[in-house]
């Protein structure tokens, strides 16, 4: 690779040449050709299972190629010698027991001979225990989310490349569309173990050098693991179509020394605000921003990298019976709250994500362009304090302080967002009434409110998504609500303190995860 | 007339239900286009089969030289990523359900009842309906382009729950595929019952002709194969619009669940392309190396052995989903024992050409062809076995060059070997040889030269599916894009040299065995093959 140099975007008659050229090598050294440094050959390898597996490809090519010779030597010869042309009369025999026999047991030990270190490394491959750091991947239409769960942040990784290379409007750079915003960072020489799903298809990791392939499963969890033993950045690609995009999806994994990779992890959790007290300031954008602000700044989002209109078409008409056209769309130009729950959210089971990562300013800004652009003219429109809200469940966060126009808030880390504030949410899998992984942080949240005075009370009160009949949506909401007091009994709150408060609305009215929840807040 | 009784003299296989006085079969044909809409002929039905075919290659011949546009060089240049996706899809479901299978069902229906003394297909009326069937399936497939959406995009795999999110083209490819399954299987029950109930008497089971012998094996495996998958795409399809979740991890199903019934019918398919092409050329090579075929027995347990094998290795296309490791150790075990018996195979042809007599017509020319490039797609095939290197390998360009070598190899260029072998028969002409030995020349270094280095782009890292690439694949793109070209119009100058042999431009009448060195009963019928041949069973030694 280090032969790469940075080449036009236009072909040109040399490379042409040259392309040909190899062929014309390729067919004289085979065998040969397969291990020269011509782009031909499987990338230098960075971990021992990388190696494993390049060493394997080595070996059983060459086996290959020399059974190949040996045979097609055999082939020829015959079409040379025993050609009618040169008066070759057949001879008639048709079977031989002994050569059959021979011929079905030697390529049988042939086999078993590269099944050993086959085996070998399989069991290398798979063996993912012990390991010394764990993150879990994410896979989005069309990005990764990387979530380094045992400190407390994640975040998104997108193509970079700009859409102008993409257009052949720009030159293209070396890592034309293998490079992304935020890599994922690794310290070098430890055994990192990766925790794979997906939020709409299947997608699947892949970092050559690394030896890592695994597909990444909606709804399921598979590991893989590496040690890179060098540091530096290492390329790939989602290996498994997963829509338009598939091919604008590159997986980067940069590898660092252990005293860099310190210096950056402590960087992201001051990023993140990981390790501050739950309820610290959460910088919200209230300044109140004219329309015309807002759109001028939605298009940039609309239209930038990886913005909306790689689906919803530049022209806002979409791709039909792909994704939904946005000029004269019932939600963009219906009541706000609609779009702003749907840009937080996404839909499931489509291709539309949830853009919470965005800034609540980015979504302001899409959202006032969308109603403001082609045939739309809704005259509802939203602030970034909105979003800020509805992230929140419709209230301010509590202790929001304002923050400078100037400053756009922090786009929110994937697993930490509205961690550990009062009101706390335990959001709740469809149908079910078992607490879920994931709800520690809000629990803690009320433990430490209840926990920070001894007097205070607390509200809980559950929901449900509105699929189902309302006797059992009812029954559900208020089980929900139970797990959630069980929970905290157990922790040590005396049940005096909670009182059970029954919702006004079951379900929210929504159909999505936000629907299916149990609302902790401050008692009354 | 649902079957030919074997042996009775007046039967006349072609008319349904008229009566017959025996020997004045031909003033009640319906002519013109009702003459094809009604026949009941398997001459007939084996060229309508065939013409399909080709039709189905070119269109599918046109969305891969449309891929291999886009892929000349980086950048996006003349088509969407939706659209080179479509294309993608449709390209390998076309080329198999729609050319592949059909060329030599169009085989089997032509040559199978002059190989075996039969006067017809056992199921003449329903070979009528399984060849009418396919081309509604093809106008879905390509019509499904113009459909709001565009048609199909998830790959001809159909994962979902990608192949959830498409619009009504992929509801287009289900109901197509149901369509081309239903017409397999008729076309696989008909086959079956030919072989076994309509041979002449005389001609025991080990003595059938090898392409007789491949063709029933792969009766069986289409009949056990075809309604897995149509089970796996009705669920595809209720999950679309019923409300199921086969495949939904929020309602208690599984994504992977679709890949482990897919690729049980999806393995078996691939030697359902390869097993009827290892028959052709089981026939061909010893016609031209003068010389009996080596190992007719283990031939015939190598086929059934293959056969068998292929229904229990459909997980080594899943190594990368996360398979126990168990599983993965398994099946690639399982993978590398199918080497054994398709290596007794090629054993079995060298042998035959071994000290034979041998001369190289295109026919040969088209089985050496096959020969060379099916062996090197099985050894790419047991590199892709192992399974640490195929984590490397799976969904790159390593992998679409492997199954080209196999496909094109092993379907198109033995299918070539068939066509310039029995056209004489066919058509009462010989083809040019000249221009027949262009062909196959043509063929092989533009074959090669497109997908060669394919296995370098795969190697490289380069993904498969993806319409835009990082420059460091450029050159070898460029390469595979040119030879592709070259590919396409030599298909073409077929077509030409088809046109020209039914039109007699060689001048050269075929006799009734063209080939001094072929055996078999479909050499004793006069060439042109006479509307109907054996209507009394023809005596065999």
């Amino acid at each position: 690779m280090s032969k790469l140099s940075v080449r036009n975007a236009a072909p040109t008659l040399k490379s042409l040449v040259a392309g040909a050229g190899r062929l014309g090598a390729l067919t004289a050294l085979l065998p040969m050709a397969a291990f020269a440094d011509w782009r031909m050959n499987l990338k230098p390898a960075n971990s021992s299972v990388a190696q494993q597996m390049f060493d394997l490809h080595t070996l059983i090519t060459w086996i290959c190629v020399v059974i190949f010779v040996g045979v097609f030597g055999v082939m020829f010869y015959s079409l040379y010698a025993h050609r009618k042309s040169k008066g070759h009369k057949a001879a008639q025999f048709h079977e031989s027991a002994t050569v059959e026999a021979l011929w079905t047991i030697i390529p049988f030990f042939i086999l078993l001979a590269m099944a050993f270190p086959a085996t070998k490394a399989i069991l290398d491959m798979r063996d993912s225990s012990a390991p010394e750091m764990t993150i879990k991947v994410t896979g989005y239409q069309w990005k990764w989310g990387y979530d380094y769960i045992h400190d407390g942040f994640g975040y998104l990784s997108t193509l970079s490349t700009p859409l102008a290379q993409i257009k052949n409007s720009e030159s293209k750079g070396e890592n034309y569309l293998l490079e992304v915003d935020n890599p994922l960072v690794v310290p070098v020489g430890k055994k990192v173990r990766l925790l794979l799903t997906a939020n709409d298809v299947i997608h699947s990791w892949w970092v050559q050098a690394l030896g890592v392939k695994q597909d990444a499963i909606p709804g399921f969890i598979r590991d893989a693991w590496f040690r890179a033993d060098r540091p530096g950045i290492y390329r790939g690609n989602c290996a498994e179509l997963c829509g338009k995009e598939h091919g604008f999806m590159p997986t980067v994994v940069e590898v660092k020394t252990q005293a860099d990779y310190d210096v950056w992890l402590a960087a992201q959790k001051e990023k993140y605000g990981v390790g501050k007290a739950a309820n610290t300031a959460v910088a919200v954008d209230t300044k109140t921003y004219t329309r015309d602000e807002l759109i001028a700044h939605g298009k940039t989002v609309y239209e930038g990298v990886g913005g909306c209109q790689g689906c919803h078409q530049p022209t806002g008409k979409g791709i039909a019976g792909q994704f939904p056209a946005l000029d004269g769309s019932k939600v963009v130009n219906g009541p706000k709250d609609g779009q702003v729950a749907l840009l937080l959210n996404g839909k499931a089971g489509t291709a539309m994500a949830s853009f919470k990562h965005l800034t609540d300013k980015d979504l302001a800004g899409v959202m006032a362009y969308t109603r403001s652009s082609w045939s739309n003219k809704a005259a509802e429109f939203a602030q970034p304090i909105d979003f800020a809200k509805a992230r929140n469940g419709g209230v301010l966060p509590a202790g929001a302080a304002p923050a400078t126009a100037a400053a756009p808030s922090e786009a929110a880390p994937a697993s930490a967002t509205a961690s550990g504030a009062m009101p706390a949410k335990i959001y709740f899998a469809t149908g079910k009434k078992e607490m879920p992984g994931d709800a520690k942080e809000s629990l803690d949240a009320a433990l430490t409110f209840l926990k920070g005075k001894a007097d205070a009370k607390i509200d809980i009160t559950g929901y449900t998504d509105k699929t189902g009949n309302q006797a059992t949506n009812l029954e559900l909401a208020k089980e929900r609500a139970l797990a959630v007091r069980a929970a905290l009994v157990a922790a040590g709150i005396g049940s005096d303190r909670i009182n059970m408060k029954p919702p006004a609305e079951i379900t929210g009215g929504g159909d999505n995860k936000a629907a299916r929840r149990v609302e902790i807040n401050a008692g009354t | 007339m649902a079957s030919v009784p074997h042996g009775a003299p007046h039967t006349t296989p072609a008319h349904g239900d008229h009566t017959h006085d025996g020997h004045d079969d031909h003033h009640h044909l319906p002519t013109g286009l009702m003459r094809y809409v009604t026949t009941t002929n398997h001459k007939d039905i084996g060229s309508m089969y065939l013409w399909f075919s080709f039709a189905m290659f070119i269109s599918g011949g046109i969305m891969a030289l449309l891929i291999r546009a886009e892929l000349f060089q980086p950048g996006l240049q003349i088509l969407e990523p939706e659209r080179f996706n479509q294309l993608t899809t449709l390209h390998g479901i076309v080329m198999i359900f729609g050319a592949i299978m059909p060329a030599f069902v169009g085989f089997a229906n032509w040559m199978l009842p002059l190989q075996l003394g039969a006067p017809d297909m056992a199921f003449a009326r329903m070979n009528n309906w399984s060849f009418w069937l396919l081309p509604p399936a093809a106008i879905l497939l390509i019509g499904s382009f113009f459909v709001p959406g565009g048609a199909a995009a998830g790959g001809w795999t159909l994962y979902p729950p990608l192949s959830i999110q498409a619009g009504m083209g992929m509801d287009m490819m289900i109901f197509a595929v149901h369509i081309m399954g239903a017409s397999s299987i008729m076309g696989s029950i008909n086959i079956i019952t030919t072989i076994l109930n309509l041979r002449t008497p005389g001609m025991t089971m080990m003595r059938l002709p090898m392409f007789a012998w491949t063709w029933l094996i792969t009766a069986f495996l289409l009949i056990a194969s075809m309604p897995v998958l149509a089970g796996a795409v009705t669920m595809l399809l209720t999950d679309r619009h019923f409300g199921t979740t086969f495949f939904n991890a929020a309602g208690g199903g599984d994504p992977v669940m679709f890949q482990h019934i897919f690729w049980f019918f999806g393995h078996p398919e691939v030697y359902i392309i390869a097993l009827p092409a290892f028959g052709v050329i089981s026939q061909i090579i010893p016609a031209f190396s003068r010389k009996p075929l080596f190992g007719y027995a283990s031939m015939v347990y190598a086929t059934a052995s293959i056969a068998i094998l292929s229904f229990i290795v459909w997980a080594h296309h899943m190594y990368t989903t996360g398979l126990p490791m168990a599983g993965q150790i398994y099946f690639m075990y399982a993978t590398m024992l199918i080497a054994v018996p398709t290596a007794c195979k090629i054993f079995n042809w060298l042998a035959t050409m071994w000290r034979g007599s041998i001369t190289l017509e295109t026919p040969m020319l088209f089985c050496l062809g096959f020969l060379f490039l099916f062996t090197l797609g099985g050894f790419t095939g047991l590199v892709l076995a192992l399974t640490p290197v195929d984590i490397q390998l799976q969904d790159t360009y390593y992998v679409v060059a492997h199954f080209h070598y196999v496909m094109v190899a092993g379907a198109l260029f033995s299918a070539f070997a068939a066509v310039y072998y029995w056209s004489p028969k066919w058509t009462g002409w010989m083809y040019e040889e000249k221009l027949g030995k262009i062909h196959f020349w043509w063929s092989l270094i533009a074959f090669n030269v497109t997908f060669f280095p394919m296995h370098f782009l795969g190697l490289a890292g380069m993904p498969r599916r993806i319409p835009d690439y990082n420059m460091q694949f450029t050159e070898w793109n460029m390469v595979a894009s040119i030879g592709a070209f070259a590919f396409g119009t030599a298909q073409i100058f077929f077509l030409v040299i088809v046109f020209r042999t039914i039109a007699g431009k060689s001048g050269i009448r075929a006799p009734a065995k063209p080939w001094d060195g072929a055996e078999g009963l479909e050499w004793t019928v006069p060439s042109p093959a006479p509307y109907h041949t054996f209507e009394t069973p023809p005596a065999f030694k």
